[in-house]
């Protein structure tokens, strides 16, 4: 029997069954969207972490083990009492070379104005 | 029978909400990472810019004169670089120009799971900027 009652019921059945797949359609999206941001961030960051390795990172200065055979190569740096300084005209993300002039081996660093500028990943990409 | 439409209209209402709070969270989580994904590519392109990564299978050109192997861990042949026998995996090899001083890294890429990533291009514009 078609009631007023009745129609009320079936509008609010058929608005949430709307409703659910709306969000259900919606949520697959950014699953989906998530999935792939993870892993395009999964892939850059294994190709930073290749790079990254040789650098040492530094903001004000370092501390140096030996000095002796050291040298600068870039021109952008110097030592000083065993600390490794950048010059002043020195510019964030400036890569300074050290060479051991003995064994030839090279020193990289990386002059960054802050450290901070690594993102935080999320736990989940790590698993 | 209005107490039963007020119960439906009040899951329904709920439900909503609970969805669109989700909605938000999920929303909230795909900004944090596109945030993450814009910076480390920034990032990634700073090291593509200042390094040039080789495949152990890859030949790179590069000219015969003005070039100074500062590592000694590479030679030059018939205008090729080639890394020395015992050269360890990941070796970085540092090339200056005579002329201006400026500064070549190289590294020669062992790692297998690297070389999924790899793209061969990369090599061939590297060639072009030393040519």
């Amino acid at each position: 029997m078609v009631t007023d009652e009745n129609i009320v019921i079936l509008i609010c059945i058929f608005f949430f069954i709307f409703i659910l797949f709306l969000a259900g359609g919606l949520m697959f999206q950014y699953k989906k969207n998530n999935e792939a941001c993870e892993e395009a961030i999964c892939t850059i960051r294994t190709q930073i972490n290749e790079y990254s390795r040789d650098f040492i990172k530094f903001t004000d200065f370092v501390n140096l083990e030996k000095t002796n055979n050291l040298r600068v190569i870039t021109n952008n740096a110097f030592i000083e009492n065993g600390v490794l300084y950048p010059n002043p005209s020195t510019e964030n993300h400036e890569i300074i070379i050290l060479q051991d002039i003995e064994t030839l081996k090279i020193q990289l660093y990386l002059y960054v104005d802050s450290l901070e500028e690594t993102p935080v990943i999320p736990y989940s990409l790590y698993y | 029978m209005e107490s039963f439409i007020a119960v439906i209209v009040f899951f329904i209402i709920s439900s909503f909400s609970f969805f669109i709070g989700t909605l938000m969270w999920k929303n909230r989580y795909n900004e944090k990472l596109k945030k993450i994904l814009k910076s480390s590519q920034k990032e990634l392109e700073f090291y593509e810019n200042n390094i040039k990564i080789i495949h152990k299978q890859e030949k790179l050109k590069i000219p015969l004169e003005g070039l100074t192997i500062l590592t000694g861990n590479a030679f030059v042949e018939d205008g090729y670089l080639y890394p020395t026998p015992e050269v360890a995996k990941n070796q970085v090899i540092v090339i200056q120009s005579s002329l201006n001083d400026e500064v070549y890294i190289y590294k020669y890429v062992y790692l297998k799971r690297y070389e999924q990533t790899f793209k061969p291009a990369r090599v061939e514009s590297q060639v072009k900027l030393l040519n």
